[in-house]
């Protein structure tokens, strides 16, 4: 199954049928739960996030883990110009009940400008011990030795900085290519 | 199947939970109120600016509201608390003139010992304050300062008047606020320009009265070019009922500096530990916070560093074992203000036995700290299905060449190498210590091996009442 999520809203999903959930999220303001109540449930939510201009985004997303041998990835990117600002909130939740979880949860921020501002707060909440629970965090200017390669290769700086800005969204496209994009 | 245990363990469990009879020669009433804060004031002899100071913060302690976050506090009788103990009329420069008890006491947690080893001073405090103090006679020499904070307050007033509260005004939190209304004891360190202090300074902070608050105040100040370890322990026999410790850490480590405060943290679970620390790095300065918390019932602590001037950095290295009924809150903040600062934080927990640990963290990059770098690295195992185990960090990045990363994982004990142990001849309970022992080796690496023994003893013997 799979779904973009569109709306600057509350969303809440509960998903009781085994198998694979895809959700996209891109460039918007939303506080969505992921409710797993069926084990052999796999969760994948992909977010990618333009930001420019005075862009304000905030996203919280929360997963509760609530049955066991369940599975959720979580893969949220941002690129951040000029005076743009995106804000994001990741918690994975498993109940006491629902071993034999995994749970990855991954934020990683491109900030372009000097004045963009990226606020990240991955956060575990973690009861039953046999799980394998991790979130990761990155807010990173372009990697000024991957520039230098490029530039040193006869790129323009610009069409290196594109190259690299394209193969930092590549990471969300190519999971939600197949289905919407 | 029959668990053997260890002698060692035995010495352990009973090392530090032991009550001697309360010994007092001046104490406060129960609760607190301004004739108490008056009354602390008086004992002391404080100047009036101390005493108004004293009377601001219990003002703001009254306003300020319990935190809303975090581990239940409502349980905190402050009016069924005795803020004020002294336990002895002078400070001693030797042991044997010391009254019984307290001699007994330090005597058997081997304080005496481990200064004629290793420690280039030593300050015990007994309750509300210092009764012990001492400090080798080079350090003397070179113009280092090492005292408890009433003694500085009255003989090195300008320069505390100049660092005194600047890092943690009584209004950052009410805790803050209720140590600055009643603080008493703590250390006071001031180590000259150019001068590197070789072997630790060490603090042993001790509780034995029942329903008793502690509330000292640190303050070290590290001047350019200098270097200082310091090193406190914590330590209160088990009561029924609850006590408070509230203390408030000021560090300043000026140009080119290097301070590293260790703090093995293990207080009975009767005992809520409330400590605000802050830090100042000025410029190619470092400060590294050793954190071990493996006591106290309830635990907020979160170690700041503020990263002030370029080139300035900042290290956490903190460990927390949560066993029954604890709940084990520590983090730190990693403030960077200027340009190529840098922070890494390291944070270890274990949960056992229905335990409860969290990590709270915050990394600020401001809009100065240019090409600042900041990693993070928080690990959590889990023992058993009662447990808990919690992961809060925030980032907060305001520039574009920042580095700023985070990593946090939870996990079981691996079975296969329980199963691996186990088949080559060890008990259980001795498999699941290596391992936890293993988890948490990158922390006890970092402290005095004295120390790491101990610390080691101590997680064995907790690891020991989990299977029991």
């Amino acid at each position: 199954m799979f779904q973009k999520i569109t709306d600057n809203t509350i969303h809440n999903y509960e998903i009781s049928t085994p198998g694979e959930h895809i959700f996209y999220i891109a460039n918007i303001t939303a506080n969505i739960t992921f409710t797993i109540t069926t084990k052999q449930a796999y969760v994948s939510v992909y977010g990618l996030y333009d930001g420019a201009h005075d862009d304000h985004y905030t996203l919280n997303i929360t997963h509760r883990h609530e049955a066991a041998e369940s599975k959720s990835t979580t893969l949220i990117k941002s690129i951040l110009q000029d005076r743009s600002f995106f804000h994001f909130t990741g918690k994975i939740h498993i109940a006491k009940e629902a071993q034999h979880v995994h749970a990855e949860l991954t934020n990683h921020n491109l900030i372009l400008s000097d004045h963009a501002h990226a606020i990240s707060m991955p956060q575990l909440e973690v009861h039953p011990h046999e799980v394998t629970c991790m979130h990761r965090s990155s807010t990173k200017p372009l990697d000024p030795d991957q520039m230098a390669y490029l530039t040193t290769r006869g790129i323009t700086e610009t069409a290196a900085r594109d190259l690299l800005i394209t193969a930092f969204r590549d990471e969300i496209k190519k999971h939600v290519q197949p289905y919407c994009i | 199947m029959t668990r053997p245990v260890s002698k060692t363990n035995l010495d352990s469990d009973q090392k530090h939970d032991f009550v001697m009879s309360e010994v007092s020669v001046q104490k406060t009433k129960r609760g607190i109120d301004e004739a108490v804060i008056r009354s602390i004031s008086d004992y002391k002899n404080e100047e009036s600016w101390m005493r108004d100071f004293r009377l601001k913060s219990f003002a703001i302690f009254n306003e300020k509201k319990m935190p809303t976050w975090g581990p239940d506090l409502s349980h905190i009788d402050f009016d069924n608390i005795t803020y004020f103990l002294r336990a002895t009329e002078k400070q001693e420069k030797s042991w044997d003139d010391l009254p019984d008890e307290i001699k007994e006491t330090y005597d058997r947690i081997g304080v005496p010992e481990h200064e004629k080893k290793w420690l280039a001073g030593v300050s015990a405090q007994y309750e509300s304050e210092v009764v012990y103090e001492s400090m080798h006679k080079d350090l003397v020499k070179q113009g280092v300062i090492f005292c408890d904070m009433d003694t500085a307050m009255r003989t090195h007033t300008e320069i505390i008047k100049k660092y005194f509260a600047k890092l943690i005004p009584p209004t950052d939190n009410k805790f803050a606020a209720l140590n600055s209304a009643v603080w008493s004891g703590g250390s006071f360190i001031y180590v000259p320009k150019g001068v590197h202090i070789k072997m630790p300074l060490q603090a042993y902070f001790r509780i034995n009265a029942e329903r008793f608050g502690q509330f000292e105040r640190t303050l070290i100040i590290a001047d350019e070019d200098s270097s200082i370890h310091y090193i406190e322990g914590c330590t209160a026999p088990a009561y029924s009922t609850e006590s408070l410790h509230a203390a408030v850490v000021e560090i300043y480590a000026l140009k080119n500096a290097k301070v590293r405060y260790t703090t093995i943290q293990n207080w009975s679970t009767n005992i809520y530990n409330l400590v605000t620390k802050r830090a100042k790095a000025e410029e190619n300065a470092t400060v590294e916070w050793i954190d071990c918390n493996i006591g106290s019932g309830v635990t907020m602590k979160y170690p700041a560093v503020l990263l002030s001037g370029k080139n300035a950095r900042g290290i956490m290295i903190s460990m927390a074992l949560a066993n029954k009924g604890q709940i084990l809150d520590t983090g730190a903040k990693m403030i960077h203000l200027a340009k190529h600062t840098s922070s890494h934080i390291i944070s270890k927990s274990i949960s056992l036995n229905g335990g409860v640990s969290h990590y709270r963290g915050l990394v600020t990059i401001s809009k100065d700290a240019k090409h600042a770098k900041s990693f993070t690295q928080c690990d959590a195992m889990l023992l058993d299905n009662e447990s808990q185990s919690n992961t809060y960090p925030t980032m907060d990045i305001k520039n574009n060449t920042a580095q700023v990363s985070h990593e946090a994982s939870i996990e079981s004990l691996d079975h296969d190498k329980l199963f691996y142990f186990m088949s080559r001849g060890l008990t259980e309970s001795h498999a699941r210590s290596m391992m936890v022992n293993g988890f948490i080796d990158e922390i006890t690496k970092e402290i005095p091996l004295e120390y790491s023994v101990e610390l080691y003893r101590l997680i064995n013997m907790e690891m020991d009442k989990s299977i029991g």
